[in-house]
């Protein structure tokens, strides 16, 4: 069974220096609200130099892609597109995605996000006002089954400052 | 010429003047001593008074308790325990000075049982109220024990004063669920989190969940 160990995960990636933000079930988590996820979502930026540093975290963190029983490692050329992909690392799940909600990039959504210190690293996660609009604009039945929880935090923090 | 019994006379007189006076001033020497004395015993008598009136008050508390317990022998225990309990309150609370009262004559200073508390002194002392101000509370934990200190103990802090149970609670300041019956006080507590103890709360689950998924199958046996 693999142990999840994300202070590993966000080690690592912090380690190479790639440039990511922490969207998903994961920064809402860490901004409050009470929500349990299975995986970690990124949105990397999709550039060259990134790219390759994202390739040698995910070498380290010994991802393969999940639900594939072949354990195809992530090629350069896979990382450049901007599908989501969804892995398989020995510190837990990882959803790599290139763009979020058909076609926000990284740097669309950098100036949304903020730096929160988590386990002695600064990472940036997307604020969980942006969040909720992107899962209000998803519609899906599982974002919208979120949402009540991510506005009744945002309105406690609201009322706590 | 002079008359030698006139000059005795005069010399005489002299020599009982200064007599007199001598003797005088030697009088008033062992008057003033006499005072500085009498000065000295009534300072000394003013500075054992709080240990006297420590020991009158605590004859005092034990002939009540001795009174008491004869009242009550083979009665009810509880009256003949709050009884003992007021008589002992008294031995301190009529004036005697607390500084000065010795901790073994304090019922403060005693081991307390599960049916008894151990008495503070009231909280008009301003050696006691500088801890916990005039509303400190009377009683303290049945659980605790006296420390064998020589000093008194201090008194219980204001947090752990009785809680108001006659207050309501203001449901409608800080509602436990919003209108979509979202559990606002788990939200609250999540807030209270610092960020890597929330990511740890979800690696734990996740883990679990990952225990539960790699478990093996349950037999056909327990599934019934």
């Amino acid at each position: 069974m693999a142990v999840f160990d994300l202070g590993r995960l966000l080690l690592v990636l912090s380690e190479e220096q790639v440039e990511f933000i922490i969207v998903g079930g994961v920064a809402a988590a860490l901004q409050g609200a009470p929500v349990l996820t299975q995986d970690v979502d990124i949105l990397y930026r999709i550039e060259d130099a990134n790219v390759e540093r994202l390739g040698r975290a995910l070498s380290r963190l010994h991802a393969v892609a999940r639900g594939d029983s072949r354990n195809l490692p992530f090629g350069k050329s896979h990382l450049m597109t901007t599908g989501h992909k969804l892995a398989t690392t020995d510190a837990g799940a990882l959803d790599v995605l290139g763009s979020i909600n058909d076609g926000l990039l990284y740097d669309d959504l950098i100036g949304s996000s903020g730096d929160l210190e988590v386990t002695g690293l600064r990472v940036k996660v997307l604020s969980l006002a942006r969040l909720v609009e992107l899962k209000r604009a998803l519609g899906r039945p599982k974002d919208l089954a979120m949402l009540p929880v991510l506005e009744a935090t945002l309105r406690e923090r609201e009322r706590e400052d | 010429m002079r008359n030698p019994r006139q000059s005795r006379g005069v010399s005489g007189a002299v020599h009982d003047a200064f007599s007199s006076l001598s003797g005088g001033v030697a009088q008033g020497r062992n008057a003033g001593r006499d005072i500085t004395k009498g000065r000295a015993a009534a300072h000394c008598l003013n500075a054992m008074r709080p240990q006297r009136q420590a020991e009158r008050h605590r004859r005092q508390g034990a002939r009540a308790r001795q009174a008491a317990s004869a009242r009550y022998v083979g009665e009810d225990q509880a009256a003949a325990l709050d009884h003992l309990c007021e008589a002992a309150k008294g031995a301190i609370d009529v004036g005697c000075d607390r500084e000065a009262l010795p901790v073994r004559y304090s019922p403060l200073n005693r081991t307390t049982s599960s049916s008894e508390f151990a008495l503070q002194p009231d909280a008009n002392s301003a050696s006691h109220s500088r801890h916990a101000g005039p509303s400190a509370p009377m009683l303290r934990s049945s659980t605790m024990a006296s420390p064998p200190s020589t000093s008194l103990p201090v008194v219980a802090s204001a947090d752990a004063a009785t809680p108001d149970y006659a207050a309501k609670p203001d449901y409608a300041a800080k509602p436990d669920y919003d209108e979509n019956g979202v559990d606002l006080s788990l939200v609250r507590y999540s807030l209270s989190l610092t960020p890597t103890q929330r990511l740890k709360a979800v690696e734990n689950f996740m883990n679990a969940l990952a225990s539960v998924r790699t478990a093996p199958p349950a037999s056909a046996e327990s599934t019934k």
